[in-house]
């Protein structure tokens, strides 16, 4: 074994030791809490709504704040609205871990934090997590729904015509979905959309000129597709250009 | 035409003035080291961080972080605020204000977390006490791609979002940048409404804007010009009201003016007019129409000019009636005076006409659809003249194993055109002169032309097929036509046959593709005469 060779396993073994600690400090990907760490063993688990980190104090977005322990590590990318796991040393009523996408089993939501740890004065009162949740929950950001729609369209529509979906995706470009033909009179298209989002469309001939109207020809409101239903079910009663 | 002109004018001042009555919404201009804008369906947000400077009013809020919720016109500070010029200058943990009421919380981490409700940021007057539940709540960011990234934005609320530079993500590679963009938030639809002439592809870039009106630059492909740009300008008055005026200045050079007014439930009247500022065949042209509607009956007052004609009618036409579930029918009778410079045989005319449509509902025979339509329409003029148009309309449609959709159409149209003098006739219509060889404009002999006397014949075979994807977004059609017209002028007329393929794609949830190619045989001398058309939609 040559001297480098020994170099280079004692440099190895320097970092393997170090990186771990440095890690630590910086927090910036922590585990999970375990059983086997003696100084979580006695923690409380909450999770919450980041709305500021002002030390000595952890502020969450009920308005509750949780002291901080000296020297705690701050994750990078913990900012206003970012969903803290934090660690409450339950003797010390202070926090010694903030973590960010983290889990643990007994987490509570912050919301039901026995108010003894709650630091803010005066103190306020629990709120319903499940009416927050739906507030800040984006509107069905991954899931994606397929809504069939279905329009039946007037008897004196041109029966060359094709008829397309305006939605405000394309700020209601006129043509921007054509629909494929059921009959003379009927029409349909299946479009993507987030599972628990809507969306606000309209039916066309292909322009401006020939866009849905009520039934005396003034503008109607755009229809409604609701990510949650599979079909939505539409009568055109009269086009722009049509009596 | 000049009263027309006038209506539009006034329209456009009407909602100019609109713009200005609103222009007192808050203007909050965002300085910081990220702004990153997210336009989600039930709420706009603009989230900024790293020395962020906010100013709004006399108001300026300097913090770490902050979060403009749009869409509820609050703003949400935190970390190191310091907020000054309203009223006292306030030092905390996290700001957060009511941008429509005025009414703000402070939270000071020092010595005690402590919240305050203050009003116009006085502090003499704040009370202290829990905000309400949900007062600071915020959506959840983290992992999310901004629409568009950038250092600087100014927002309107109601009327847009500035961001400069724009820097918009686009997942894998490189970002676009843009040096500025602005994103409209006019939630009216009508700001949508469009003057320009159709386009495969239209990619609109908004320039300036108020909370009821929008002006964007346009890149273009039209099938007929190729790429081309056009710039317009939309004003909208809630749903009573909008005009929009378009210029397309390079290719296909041309400028149009649409406006809408509904002057109460039922009453509604519109005016277009537009110009092409084309070489060969320079057009101007306008149109005016009053329309009334009750439950039985739609009444029109009409106007149109092109260039030298111009035409002024009355009509009176019934909401399409249903008889039980045979058949349903419509109605329509007009009066109107036409003039036409030049013409002959004599340059105005008055016009009665009347009409009728019939609509059989469809009719289910052995899994397949079948309906029916005829349409009659008979004009008599002042100078012993009569027209008469009448067209029946068959189709049917099956599908099979929801796979494949077929749907079939045949339309048999008659228009006649009748003078009583035959002299008159030949002269007005171009009847054929049997002294003279005819050829069709393509230079085809057409011998067949010399038994046109004024009634033309239209006949047309349509077939189209789909193949359905597991969703109809995914498909494929292909469409066969004939068309068997009289006098079938080869080189003007329909062609003959015409056989087409469109494969709609969805490449990527954001992205669709539309692609067709049709192919003419036998026309004009050509074929084979390929065409393709394309197009993109989210």
């Amino acid at each position: 074994m040559t001297s480098r060779t020994v170099a280079c396993v004692a440099f190895g073994a320097t970092l393997a030791l170090a990186l771990p600690r440095f890690a630590l400090a910086r927090d910036s990907s922590p585990a999970t809490p375990t059983s086997s760490d003696a100084a979580t063993a006695r923690d409380l688990h909450a999770r919450g709504q980041l709305l500021a980190i002002a030390p000595p104090y952890i502020i969450f977005v009920t308005g509750d704040a949780l002291r901080l322990r000296a020297g705690i590590a701050i994750p990078n990318g913990a900012t206003l609205g970012s969903a803290v796991l934090v660690s409450i040393d339950r003797s010390r009523l202070d926090v010694d871990r903030i973590a960010l996408d983290a889990h643990a089993s007994d987490e509570i939501d912050i919301a039901f934090l026995p108010r003894e740890f709650v630091s803010v004065s005066p103190k306020s009162a629990p709120v319903d997590a499940r009416l927050r949740a739906a507030r800040t929950t984006l509107p069905g950001a991954n899931a994606i729904a397929n809504v069939t729609l279905d329009v039946t369209v007037p008897t004196n529509t041109p029966p060359a015509d094709d008829v397309y979906v305006s939605t405000e995706r394309s700020n209601f470009s006129p043509a921007e979905i054509r629909m494929q033909r059921v009959d003379s009179r009927r029409f349909t298209v299946t479009i993507p959309l987030d599972a628990s989002g809507k969306l606000r469309y309209q039916y066309t001939r292909g322009s401006y000129a020939t866009v849905e109207r009520d039934r005396s020809g003034g503008i109607i409101q755009p229809h409604v597709a609701d990510g949650t239903s599979a079909r939505g079910v539409d009568t055109v009663t009269r086009w722009a250009d049509t009596n | 035409m000049r009263s027309g002109l006038l209506f539009g004018a006034m329209l456009a001042a009407w909602a100019s003035v609109g713009a200005f009555a609103r222009a007192s919404d808050a203007r909050v201009d965002i300085r910081a080291e990220s702004v990153a804008f997210f336009p989600f369906a039930n709420a706009t947000l603009v989230a900024a961080r790293g020395h962020v400077r906010v100013r709004v009013g006399r108001r300026t809020i300097d913090a770490n972080v902050i979060r403009y919720d749009v869409t509820a016109n609050r703003i949400t500070a935190s970390g190191d605020v310091r907020v000054d010029g309203r009223g006292d200058v306030l030092e905390g943990a996290v700001y957060r204000l009511d941008l429509g009421t005025e009414r703000a919380y402070l939270v000071r981490a020092n010595p005690l977390p402590t919240t305050y409700s203050l009003e116009a940021d006085d502090l003499a007057k704040a009370t202290e006490g829990p905000a309400p539940a949900g007062t600071f709540d915020q959506i959840d960011l983290d992992g999310q791609r901004p629409y568009i990234r950038s250092r600087h934005a100014i927002v309107v609320a109601n009327s847009g979002v500035r961001m400069t530079p724009a820097e918009f993500p686009t997942g894998a590679g490189p970002a676009f940048v843009l040096p500025t963009f602005l994103y409209t938030l006019v939630s009216n639809h009508n700001i949508a409404q469009s003057a320009e002439p159709y386009a495969s592809f239209d990619q609109p870039y908004n320039l300036f804007g108020s909370t009821n009106s929008l002006t964007a630059g346009h890149l273009r492909y039209e099938s007929q010009n190729g790429v081309t740009l056009a710039v317009d300008t939309r004003l909208v008055d809630g749903d009573r009201a909008y005009a929009v005026v378009s210029f397309l200045p390079l290719r296909g050079r041309r400028a149009d003016l649409i406006a809408f007014q509904q002057l109460r439930p039922g009453l509604q009247q519109t005016f277009g007019a537009a110009h092409a500022f084309s070489t060969t065949f320079p057009s101007t042209s306008a149109n005016y129409r009053l329309a009334g509607t009750n439950r039985f009956a739609t009444a029109t007052f009409a106007a149109s000019a092109f260039n030298t004609s111009n035409s002024l009618g009355v009509g009176l036409s019934s909401i399409p009636h249903d008889v039980g579930h045979y058949f349903s029918y419509q109605l329509d009778t007009g009066y109107a005076y036409e003039h036409n410079l030049g013409g002959y045989p004599q340059p105005s005319d008055f016009r009665r006409s009347i009409g009728a449509n019939v609509t059989l509902p469809g009719i289910t025979v052995a899994h397949a659809n079948f309906g029916a339509r005829y349409d009659y329409n008979l004009g008599a003029y002042d100078y012993p003249h009569t027209t008469s148009s009448g067209t029946l309309t068959l189709s049917g449609s099956r599908r099979f194993r929801r796979v494949v959709d077929l749907y079939a159409s045949v339309a048999f149209s008659q228009i006649a055109n009748r003078y009583r003098n035959d002299v008159v006739a030949r002269r007005a219509l171009f009847l054929p002169d049997p002294n003279f060889p005819y050829f069709s404009p393509d230079g085809t002999p057409f011998p067949g032309f010399f038994a046109y006397a004024g009634l033309n014949t239209y006949r047309s075979y349509a077939l189209r097929a789909t193949f359905s994807g597991r969703s109809n977004e995914d498909r494929a059609e292909v469409t066969l036509t004939h068309t068997r017209d009289f006098p079938q002028s080869f080189g003007y007329g329909r062609p003959p046959l015409t056989a087409g393929i469109d494969v709609i794609r969805r490449l990527t949830p954001t992205i669709k593709i539309e692609l067709g190619r049709s192919y003419t045989f036998g026309y004009g001398g050509h074929y084979l005469s390929p065409q393709y058309s394309f197009g993109i939609s989210p």
